[in-house]
């Protein structure tokens, strides 16, 4: 192959590449907002705001990183965690938004949307839906085996599950619901420490703690911006 | 996160490659400042480039519209990605900003104010 030629094989090559790498990053952009606008149907449903997704991403990605979890798993949780309300998508609405306490066979429907969620993803071959389904499926498990819906104890959870389901537990504390004003920032830190080796794994405890003055900024900012929308209202 | 700033005609330009994120908010806030300081009351930030914003990101965002509206000024947004606009689409922040799909058709608007 005469040198002219070379350079134009080699140019070409590059370009494939180029545009491959850019297809690539299309279709992984693609699922990306798939999985945002799909979880923000969920929430719709359960009336709740898009920002507990945002919240819930932003609290995995630092606990995540603190624990040390590869680029690629820091990534999928990124994006798959704010799936894991997913199943409630299934459960009937005059469950899902009863206000008043709901009786035990109606709390036996609501605890069934980890699996129903999870089925959602079933035999998919995509990493990162198959990070949504451990993430449905784990996330309301417990450190000590008493959560729900298989009862798994300690590192018999898998980790996207373990750190979803304080990171949820943290926002749900942090949050004004119908039912209850928001905890406090020091307060729920101290209610998440309390449960430490219960209903969490203290490793993740330990890494939540590590990046606590980050936590406390997500916290200021997400503060931030639903007061800034509620003006805007 | 990468920032090329740029001018044309009386709107300050920046365009943002990367991601805006708890890291690197306080090196936005510094290209904030920066427009800001440059007299230049229509600032347009081109997000084609943008792969990712958490909350810390939207809070800066706010905030700079925030300041930008204190001195009578405006803040353009462009070129987001699906993915990029499904996440203000989520936190419901698409209706609080000016968004535009090309940096073009921000610059043309921006003669309107």
């Amino acid at each position: 192959m005469n040198k002219s030629r070379h350079f134009e094989y080699e140019a070409r090559v590059k370009k494939s590449l180029h545009d491959l790498r850019k297809a690539y990053e299309e279709i992984k952009d693609s699922y990306s907002e798939m999985i945002f606008r799909f979880a923000l149907a969920a929430e719709y449903k359960d009336e709740s705001t898009g920002m507990h997704l945002v919240k819930i991403a932003d609290y995995c990605t630092e606990i995540a990183q603190a624990m040390g979890l590869s680029k690629q798993d820091i990534e999928y949780l990124r994006y798959a965690s704010p799936m894991h309300d997913i199943g409630k998508l299934i459960i009937p609405d005059e469950i899902l938004k009863k206000e008043s306490g709901l009786t035990p066979e109606e709390r036996e429907v609501m605890k069934k949307h980890p699996v129903l969620g999870a089925d959602i993803f079933k035999g998919s071959h995509s990493p990162l839906l198959k990070a949504a389904r451990v993430i449905s499926l784990t996330h309301h498990e417990r450190y000590d085996g008493t959560g729900y819906p298989s009862g798994l104890r300690g590192k018999d959870i898998p980790i996207f599950g373990r750190i979803v389901a304080l990171a949820d537990v943290f926002d749900a504390l942090t949050s004004k619901r119908p039912y209850k004003e928001a905890y406090g920032f020091d307060e729920a830190m101290k209610i998440i420490e309390e449960s430490s080796g219960s209903h969490f794994d203290s490793d993740v405890v330990k890494a939540f703690f590590k990046v606590k003055h980050k936590v406390k900024r997500i916290w200021q900012a997400t503060r931030d911006i639903e007061q800034f929308l509620s003006e805007q209202k | 996160m990468q920032v090329h700033s740029d001018k044309k005609h009386d709107v300050y330009i920046c365009r943002i490659k990367g991601e805006i994120n708890l890291d690197n908010v306080d090196k936005l806030a510094e290209v904030f400042k920066g427009a800001i300081d440059s007299k230049s009351r229509k600032v347009l930030l081109d997000l084609s480039g943008l792969d990712y914003i958490d909350s810390a990101g939207f809070a800066s965002l706010i905030q700079f519209s925030k300041e930008l509206k204190d001195i009578d000024g405006v803040l353009f947004l462009s070129g987001l990605t699906p993915k990029i606009r499904s996440l203000f689409a989520i936190t419901k922040l698409e209706k609080a900003f000016k968004i535009y799909d090309t940096e073009g058709e921000a610059l043309e608007d921006s003669c309107s104010y």
